[in-house]
């Protein structure tokens, strides 16, 4: 009896090392501490601004060319949509402001021209880039909160993958080994998805310096590392919900655009910067609201071809049978 | 009082359209109705898209594709001369007639016009209002009715299936599908149906979800190769 319970204790020993990290914390403490920090240094800038003053902006568009007066460091581009109607807000994602891409919720700081961009005009290709971006980041956001708290998982980066490979995806560890999801798992990721799109949560932007950036990020290795390599003296920062990461370049306005979000395949790839030498790849297709009438026969066929594993930003496929095998075969 | 077209000139129109009519009558003796549709020919051929009823718009439709069909035959036969000048009130469209419309549709057999359902007339003043048409040549200089459809290939739609597209035409499924013989496989005769049915249940999909709850019972022979880990008693997610 005594010799089994001390098996027993072993084994559970064993296993809380095998699967968790050193740090105690869980998954959901570490994301409610990037939220404070996030929280307050917003309010912090925010309080920056105490002289209201007024700004010229114009609309450079076809059909309602005007001019505006609005708020210096606090109007955005989504209020100048709104002056006109909810069509023609809703379906804006991205502003061009000066030739420059703008962020729908950054406030202006100066005199300037704006347009504003959507996914059926007739070159969508940078807000397509945004629109998968934004999902990409989505998806950091569905691994970083779907996982049990017994399981703490450090999120890595988002691979650059065009549109034209058929889907986005994101790096994380997971400290499991070979985890292969099931059907239903990867439904279960998917409806996450879901979810978040009937929240419509705006995707909020926020530079601040590296130390801050390196407070926030003081739990997750990979994500310090980058921060010290880029060698920047400000990084961009974005959340959504209660989930914050870095990301630079412009996002859509809000979770609202990815009406038939599905996670497709979970893999491994060959990483060095990792101690177990593999990272576990997610992907996933997503379309935004505008074409969600699309018939299921020809959804389908996209679904399959984004479960297909892509390798793109990333040094091939892990094989972990192999390597077990070699080890057998040497001890 | 000017005397119609004769309605013996034009031996294949359409024989029967419903309940034993022929053709319409439009509420008028023979001659008017004849008269009504010689000065909707003439106008067509004038302005080449003309707005008018639905019912007179089908009923001059037939009149001016069998004018055409005549016309491509040649002007120098006295018949068909005849019928273009019983038919056109304005004697300049003869001449635009042989001259402008035949060598349009010398390449085309049938359907010269086309007919535009345009809602109803005054729809708000009579619940019972005619609906309204576009007659047109196929082929005139006016700007097209509808806008022409756009191919759209940027749309993140188009994209994707674009992709989807490319790869399928790397494999060989699209020579595959030539190769079987559809004619066959769907036939409603008993036999050859018995063959599918058996088929059917290898190709399906295997089910192999866990539900929370349930776990997995290894046998003691082979709990060697197979440890109950955490990870298999529940999902991780």
């Amino acid at each position: 009896m005594c010799s089994r319970r001390v098996f027993r204790d072993f084994s559970k020993l064993f296993t809380v090392r095998g699967y968790c990290s050193k740090t105690t914390l869980s998954n959901s403490e570490v994301r409610a501490l990037r939220n404070e920090i996030f929280e307050n240094e917003k309010q912090r800038q925010m309080a920056l601004v105490t002289r209201v003053e007024k700004i010229q902006v114009k609309n450079v568009d076809d059909i309602n060319p005007c001019k505006l007066i609005m708020n210096k460091g606090l109007s955005t581009p989504y209020n100048i949509a709104m002056h006109f109607n909810k069509f023609y807000r809703d379906r804006s994602a991205l502003a061009l402001v000066n030739g420059e891409l703008w962020d729908m919720l950054r406030p202006l700081t100066d005199d300037c021209e704006v347009t504003l961009l959507h996914f059926k005009s007739d070159d969508p290709r940078e807000v397509n880039k945004a629109y998968w971006r934004s999902c990409s980041h989505m998806l950091g956001n569905i691994i970083d909160s779907a996982f049990k708290n017994d399981y703490f998982i450090e999120l890595v980066k988002v691979p650059d993958i065009p549109v034209t490979a058929g889907c986005f995806a994101y790096d994380a560890d997971l400290k499991m080994d070979s985890w292969k999801p099931t059907t239903k798992e990867l439904m279960c990721l998917g409806q996450e998805g879901f979810r978040l799109y009937e929240q419509s949560l705006p995707f909020e932007r926020l530079e601040v310096d590296t130390s801050i950036a390196l407070q926030i990020f003081k739990h997750n290795q990979y994500k310090k590392q980058q921060i010290e390599e880029c060698g920047r003296s400000s990084i961009v920062l974005y959340r959504c919900g209660d989930f914050v990461d870095i990301s630079d370049g412009p996002m859509v306005t809000n979770t609202g655009f990815a009406r038939n979000y599905s996670v497709t395949a979970v893999h491994d790839i060959i990483s060095k910067t990792s101690s177990r030498g593999c990272l576990q790849r997610f992907q996933g297709v997503a379309l935004p609201r505008d074409f969600y009438k699309i018939h299921h026969t020809t959804w389908e066929p996209i679904e399959e071809r984004a479960s297909k594993p892509v390798y793109i930003d990333s040094e091939g496929p892990w094989e972990a049978d192999k390597e077990n095998l070699k080890d057998e075969a040497s001890g | 009082m000017v005397q119609g077209p004769k309605e013996g000139y034009f031996p294949n129109l359409p024989k029967q359209r419903k309940h034993g009519k022929m053709f319409r009558n439009m509420s008028r003796n023979p001659q008017a109705r004849l008269r009504i549709l010689q000065g909707m020919v003439t106008a067509l051929v004038r302005h080449e898209r003309i707005e008018t009823t639905y019912a007179k718009g089908h009923e001059t439709q037939k009149y001016a594709e069998k004018l055409i069909e005549f016309a491509k035959r040649g002007y120098k036969d006295p018949k068909h001369m005849g019928i273009a000048n019983d038919w056109l009130a304005e004697n300049d469209l003869v001449h635009k007639l042989f001259k402008v419309l035949v060598p349009r549709y010398e390449s085309r057999n049938g359907n010269y016009t086309k007919l535009w359902k345009v809602g109803e007339r005054g729809m708000h003043l009579h619940p019972r209002a005619s609906p309204m048409v576009f007659l047109e040549f196929v082929g005139n200089p006016f700007p097209p009715m509808q806008p022409p459809k756009k191919k759209n290939p940027g749309w993140l739609v188009n994209i994707l299936l674009d992709g989807v597209k490319e790869e399928v035409k790397k494999t060989e499924a699209l020579d595959l599908a030539k190769t079987i013989p559809w004619g066959i496989e769907y036939n409603y005769t008993g036999i050859i149906d018995q063959d599918v049915r058996i088929k059917n249940p290898t190709t399906l999909p295997k089910s192999e979800e866990l539900r929370e709850s349930q776990e997995i019972k290894v046998d003691t022979k082979d709990a060697k190769a197979k440890i109950i880990s955490p990870e298999n008693k529940g999902t991780p997610v």
